[in-house]
């Protein structure tokens, strides 16, 4: 249901139900060439693209479109201004990523196994799209106001997400200790594509584990998780 | 409230004549005050020269003698806002004290200054971010500077060897978006609450359980 947008020129590739293939988590899965038919999905691959490239207030609309391949009045055709296609495009990056770390985590066992399975979903979905990194955590905390409201908003959703199915019995962390998680993953994310090494994201899994588990689990239960011990 | 750094607070009252250096200077800081509260509730990009003249009752000429634009005035803002937290860090901690007893005294005046002060916090922790590129690079120097400090610790506790390479970073990147959620979401805490809930994230996995005991033993009894 919920589809990474990109763009490209080529040649049409065969296209499942609904228009656009799924796109598999992980690093070697993503296909590089299909055709959008559906110009939203242009403009929010566009969008990405843009501000990923500026930052979400350099970017203009005019920007948007040259990188959707559309004109400007395309655009006005399904949104009012920027804002609006900021609004819609952030939702379904955050709703591919939860997607994504959900599946990923249907077939494990155990809610350690979930939680490292959900974070080897998200390096690697990311480690492929390093653009995501910097459209959905980059660029938001800079344009404050609503833009920056959408990004802490995602960072709630994703601690709820590792959350999810852990067992009841275990202590819950202070505030601190949760919003020091995802604010950590998201600088430690953010940190490594804007050093280039986008594509070396799933190196950091180890850390990650250790950094979500640690608060709810002990450190030394985490780093074996980790798989460091 | 911001105290006037130290050069300021002996100005002369009465009939003696004040030189026209001090009053300058006691203008700027009086504008910086009143521009750091018109910056933390309406926002870097919402607020206008006017808005920020209109706080500090000069004139718009008078705002262009102390600074170029908006964005000068903020960053001196927040520049002063960091000196003055740096003052009162210095203050409190000795050389004979140790490591621990440094990063934990110095944690819990960070915090206090950010209970005492939430408008000159959201200028540092929210603000600075998107207040341009400047702005933006002073806010990172600080998260990095403090990272590089917590980082010491693992010289002085070598079971801190085992945290990840990446624990200074995520504790300081952590900490900073808790508190940046804070001012935004304010619920009543006090310094010492807020310190009881960051020190075992940031602290603890360095120094052990056992001297964060101590070390919180001390504050209750001294």
């Amino acid at each position: 249901m919920h589809r990474l947008p990109t763009v490209n020129g080529a040649d049409e590739q065969s296209q499942g139900e609904g228009g656009l293939p799924r796109l598999p988590p992980g690093r070697h899965g993503l296909p590089r060439e299909f055709v959008i038919q559906n110009q939203r999905e242009r403009l929010a691959a566009g969008l990405i693209a843009a501000v990923a490239e500026r930052g979400y207030r350099a970017t203009t609309i005019s920007d948007i479109a040259a990188a959707a391949g559309v004109s400007r009045r395309t655009f006005y055709g399904y949104f009012k201004t920027k804002g609006e296609c900021f609004a819609d495009t952030y939702e379904r990056v955050a709703a591919f990523l939860l997607e994504t770390m959900a599946e990923a985590s249907e077939g494990e066992r155990g809610w350690n196994a979930k939680v490292r399975a959900r974070l080897e979903a998200l390096v690697g979905v990311l480690a492929a799209n390093p653009d995501l990194v910097r459209f959905a955590l980059a660029a938001p905390p800079a344009a404050g106001g609503e833009v920056a409201a959408r990004y802490r908003d995602l960072l709630d959703r994703l601690l709820v997400a590792f959350r999810e199915g852990r067992p009841k019995n275990l202590r819950r962390p202070s505030e601190a200790a949760e919003h020091g998680i995802v604010g950590a993953l998201a600088a430690l994310l953010v940190e490594k594509v804007a050093s280039g090494e986008g594509e070396r994201l799933p190196d950091l899994l180890p850390d990650l584990v250790e950094l979500v588990l640690t608060p709810y689990i002990g450190r030394e239960p985490a780093l074996k998780v980790a798989g460091r011990t | 409230m911001r105290s006037l750094p130290q050069h300021l607070s002996k100005v002369p009252v009465g009939r003696e004549k004040v030189s026209r250096e001090v009053l300058v200077s006691f203008q700027r800081e009086r504008v910086l005050v009143a521009a750091t509260g018109v910056f933390a509730k309406r926002g870097y990009q919402k607020t206008t020269v006017g808005h920020i003249v209109a706080a500090a009752r000069i004139s718009v000429g008078n705002f262009y003698q102390h600074f170029d634009n908006k964005e000068d005035c903020f960053l001196a803002a927040f520049d002063g806002i960091v000196e003055g937290g740096r003052e009162r860090l210095a203050e409190s901690s000795t050389a004979d004290m140790s490591w621990s007893a440094r990063a934990y005294g110095a944690l819990a005046k960070l915090l206090e200054i950010y209970v005492e002060d939430p408008l000159a916090a959201r200028v540092v922790l929210v603000e600075a971010q998107t207040a341009g590129e400047a702005a933006t690079a002073r806010y990172n120097l600080l998260v990095d500077a403090a990272a590089s400090w917590l980082r010491q610790g693992r010289r002085e506790y070598p079971h801190a060897g085992r945290l990840p390479e990446t624990f200074e970073q995520a504790a300081v990147a952590g900490t900073a978006y808790f508190l940046h959620q804070r001012l935004l979401k304010p619920a009543k805490r006090s310094a010492s609450q807020l310190l009881g809930e960051t020190a075992p994230v940031i602290l603890e996995p360095i120094i052990g359980a056992a001297e964060m005991r101590k070390l919180e033993a001390l504050v209750i009894s001294g």
